[in-house]
């Protein structure tokens, strides 16, 4: 009965966030908001590797997404919640934009210009200063509000971004069981088979990178109203290496991989806030040995522990 | 009687060699139709220019009275041809089941793929099962693809094409590495084909016997040119042929 | 803009040329035959210049013999970052850049903590300056581009004229065919590395004396890297160089009338949009 224990298992889960609040304080709720930010970023890139691509723009979309909303709200008046939409589908439409000649070629030239394109980002939010705020930041974003209601509190502010979290990766996750995220893993796997029966590859490479990008936008703008303040160096290469080791850590097999790996490490990482060269260090080996001596990812690991589960989940149909 | 395919005066070179030379063949609807040559004749090189891997230099590919040259795959694919791979080409982590439902995907709209939560609709999985059975891989549906044996994967590989629910059917090489038995379920399979579901068959093959019991015409060539063209037994006969290729297996 | 200035500015470019053009080789060539991207050319590039600093500048050894030094030691450590890198996931793409990602934070964290934040300098072996069309030019960026021709036309002797070059152009044609003609295609592998590696490091000795020293300077080389072989063509050496001078030309002239943040962000439009009309690069063969 693994689909029962599962269930169990996520309901679990559920009410422990839930409740949370009622034992930790702001500081620890502010880092529950990160790990919350984390998780998302890593499912978004995990559509974009779910279809072959090595996405390092993450990075970059998730800073349209910051930026947008919160230049929207702050200079044009949006309300907040409207500006998380416009923002996710700003980045959208920008990902279009750079996709379209970078999709088309081999994957390696991809990896390579949406690093380049991350640097580009912060490039532009330091150099166009009357609208970003330069290199010191664009600080005084407005919170969330619903029915006029102010999102101010770090617990009001935590349970809207887990809802949304939620909301979030609800609908990724119906995304990838539906006939698109198949026809999407069909692309990492053969892609010319996948052009032989009549799937139109190019076209599905930038609807996930759309997607991809979408969802980092929302999460940017999440970000920019919960820490009322950000900066071009939060959306930097080290971002995106980040969010790829969630990704790889956790597992790129299944779904909750990347949550997995993004919380694992947001935790373990947790105590080495402040020693930045420790964090990154310790992010490095981790990486090593997981490639080496783990390939699936942490979300692997209990198939490889309980053999009835391993040999259940090799007839499953994924 | 107009043909389904035709290719006129096809070329196609990389660099300085000629991989295609000058090739003109028609194919009828609802034929068999062989084709051989040595190792490194162009036959490959045709399957690609023909499904539109690559467009050919010079020349035309006429199908339904379409002019094909250089279209993508795909859409070459949604007129109703198409492909196998020489090499078996599957999606090695996706079930046998999975393998046939993507085949079966071309026949829906990007924006209904998008939104369509409620997983596979009815009708697909049922059509997909329904191949399944007509390749004898019905009981093997859950396993992974990459998990099955040679002979399976190569029956899948057509399995996946005949998702695709093809008018012509292009087959490299199918029955290479299978041993008589798979070889005989194999013909069974695409003489059935041309006859209850009227799927036009050309195939590429090395496998003499094969060839020579499955197809109304063979067409043979040699260095990207059409040394020859006609019946089995015209072709056996040729000589031309049987210097290029045939050698000695000849009765 | 004056003359004076423009000639100046073309210099620099040449001089940016010939750095993007060392760095861009190694990764064209790891690309090319070692089917691979290696995210690791920025971090030692950072140590050929580290290398150079502590040998040439600390312990006062000739320029020359220090660079040549810092470079063999860190081929020779490609030797085994071949081994540790690329031989444990055969070789198989997303690992790679996995790992090679890793080994790159680690360098990168690691040279910050040993050598320290404060950005370090050494003066140039060569001083002055020539005086060309009436222009004064720096006499070390000259040599820096002497040298990066030198080791361009090595390179190139190497691959066409020697047996172990051969023995590399077979392995990136066919890896199973090369082995069965008898090359030994771990070895070529580990000769790669090695020459990629030799390469970066060069890149970075040379850079050491223009421009301060810090543990993070891999990473501006390794994008534009990047950009150039994206613009020439993925395993095309010349390809390598006529993007590493366009983009080096590129980056001196916009930086001086645009700033550097645009010059950036120009020459990765440009990029884009030489891949929207040759998809494969200008003078590429993927």
């Amino acid at each position: 009965m693994p689909i029962r224990k599962s269930y169990f298992f996520l309901v679990c889960c559920l009410s422990i966030l839930v409740l949370l609040p009622l034992f930790i304080g702001e500081y620890g709720l502010m880092i529950l908001i990160l790990i919350c930010i984390n998780v998302l970023l890593a499912s978004s890139l995990r559509i974009s590797m779910n279809a072959g691509q090595f996405n390092f723009g993450i990075p970059a979309f998730m800073a349209i997404g910051a930026y947008g909303s919160a230049l929207m709200t702050m200079k044009l008046g949006f309300p907040p919640i409207l500006a998380f939409f416009a923002a996710g589908m700003l980045s959208a439409i920008v990902s279009l934009i750079v996709g379209y000649p970078s999709l088309r070629i081999k994957h390696v030239y991809f990896l390579m210009l949406t690093l380049g394109f991350v640097e580009i980002v912060k490039a532009l939010a330091i150099r166009w200063d009357s609208l970003t705020g330069g290199p010191t930041g664009l600080p005084g974003i407005p919170p969330f509000s619903i029915a006029g209601f102010k999102l101010v509190t770090k617990i009001s502010q935590y349970y809207f971004t887990l809802f949304s979290s939620l909301v979030i990766l609800l609908v990724l996750y119906r995304l990838e069981k539906s006939r698109f995220g198949l026809i999407i893993k069909s692309i990492e796997q053969a892609e010319d088979l996948g052009e032989t029966v009549g799937i139109n590859t190019y076209t599905y490479k930038m609807l996930a990178f759309a997607i991809s990008s979408f969802f980092c936008g929302l999460t940017g703008s999440l970000y920019a109203h919960n820490m009322a303040f950000i900066e071009p160096t939060l959306f930097g290469f080290l971002l995106a290496i980040f969010v790829v080791v969630y990704c790889f850590v956790g597992g790129l097999d299944n779904f909750a991989g990347p949550i997995a790996g993004a919380v694992l490490l947001s935790i373990l990482t947790e105590p080495l806030r402040g020693f930045q060269a420790y964090e990154r260090i310790f992010f490095a080996i981790i990486l090593v040995l997981v490639v080496i001596f783990l390939p699936g990812g942490i979300i692997s690991l209990p198939a490889k522990l309980s053999p009835s589960i391993g040999r259940l989940r090799c007839i499953k149909k994924r | 009687m107009a043909f389904l395919l035709e290719a006129c005066s096809v070329s196609r070179y990389f660099g300085g060699l000629v991989a295609l030379e000058d090739l003109s063949f028609g194919v009828n609807a609802g034929e068999i139709i062989g084709l051989i040559g040595p190792n490194g004749a162009g036959k490959s090189t045709l399957f690609n220019v023909i499904t539109g891997f690559y467009p050919p230099i010079k020349g035309r590919i006429i199908y339904k009275g379409e002019d094909i040259a250089g279209l993508k795959p795909h859409q070459v694919a949604r007129r109703g041809i198409v492909r196998t791979f020489q090499l078996t080409v599957l999606f090695p982590k996706f079930s046998v089941m999975e393998n046939v439902l993507l085949g079966s995907h071309m026949k829906s709209q990007i924006w209904r793929a998008l939104f369509s939560r409620s997983g596979i609709p009815e009708s697909e999985v049922k059509r997909a099962n329904d191949i399944l059975e007509f390749t004898g891989l019905a009981h093997l549906k859950d396993h992974m693809a990459s998990d099955l044996p040679h002979g399976h994967q190569r029956m899948l590989a057509v399995a996946v094409a005949l998702g695709a629910e093809p008018e012509l059917l292009l087959l490299d090489e199918p029955v290479t590495g299978m041993n008589s038995d798979e070889i005989k379920a194999m013909t069974n399979l695409i003489r059935t084909l041309q006859k209850t579901k009227g799927i036009t068959v050309l195939i590429v093959e090395h496998h003499v016997k094969t060839i020579m019991d499955l197809c109304q015409r063979i067409i043979v060539i040699n260095f990207g040119r059409k040394i020859c063209e006609g019946s089995p037994d015209e072709v056996r006969r040729d000589e031309g042929v049987i210097e290029a290729y045939l050698g000695r297996e000849v009765a | 803009m004056t003359f004076n200035l423009f000639i100046q500015s073309v210099l620099i470019g040449m001089n940016l040329a010939a750095i993007y053009a060392l760095m861009a080789l190694g990764l064209t060539l790891m690309f090319g035959i070692l089917g691979i991207v290696n995210l690791t050319h920025g971090a030692i590039f950072m140590l050929g210049a580290y290398g150079l600093y502590y040998i040439y500048g600390v312990l006062g050894l000739n320029f020359f013999l220090a660079m040549m030094l810092t470079v063999v030691v860190l081929g020779i450590f490609g030797l085994f970052m071949e081994r540790i890198l690329y031989r444990p996931v055969d070789g198989h793409f997303a690992p790679v850049i996995a790992i090679t990602l890793a080994v790159m934070i680690l360098f990168e964290t690691g040279g910050n903590l040993i050598f320290g934040y404060e950005p370090k300098g050494v003066m140039a072996p060569v001083t002055g300056v020539s005086t060309i069309l009436g222009v004064s030019l720096s006499n070390y960026r000259l040599v820096t581009i002497l040298i990066g021709a030198i080791l361009v036309i090595a390179l190139y002797y190497l691959i066409h004229r020697t047996k172990v070059g051969i023995a590399m152009r077979a392995v990136e044609e066919d890896k199973v065919a090369a082995t069965l003609q008898g090359i030994n295609v771990n070895r070529i592998n580990a000769i790669v590395f090695c020459l990629g590696t030799g390469l970066a490091a060069a890149a970075g000795a040379v850079t050491a004396p223009i421009y301060s020293i810090l543990p993070t300077m891999g990473n501006l080389p390794l994008s534009k890297a990047f950009m150039v072989i994206i613009l020439g063509g993925m395993g095309s050496i010349p390809g390598a160089i006529v993007g590493a001078i366009v983009i080096g030309l590129a980056d001196s002239l916009l930086a001086v009338t645009v700033g550097i943040e645009l010059a950036y962000v120009f020459a990765w439009v440009l990029v884009i949009l030489v891949l929207i009309f040759r998809p494969r690069g200008l003078l590429g063969a993927y």
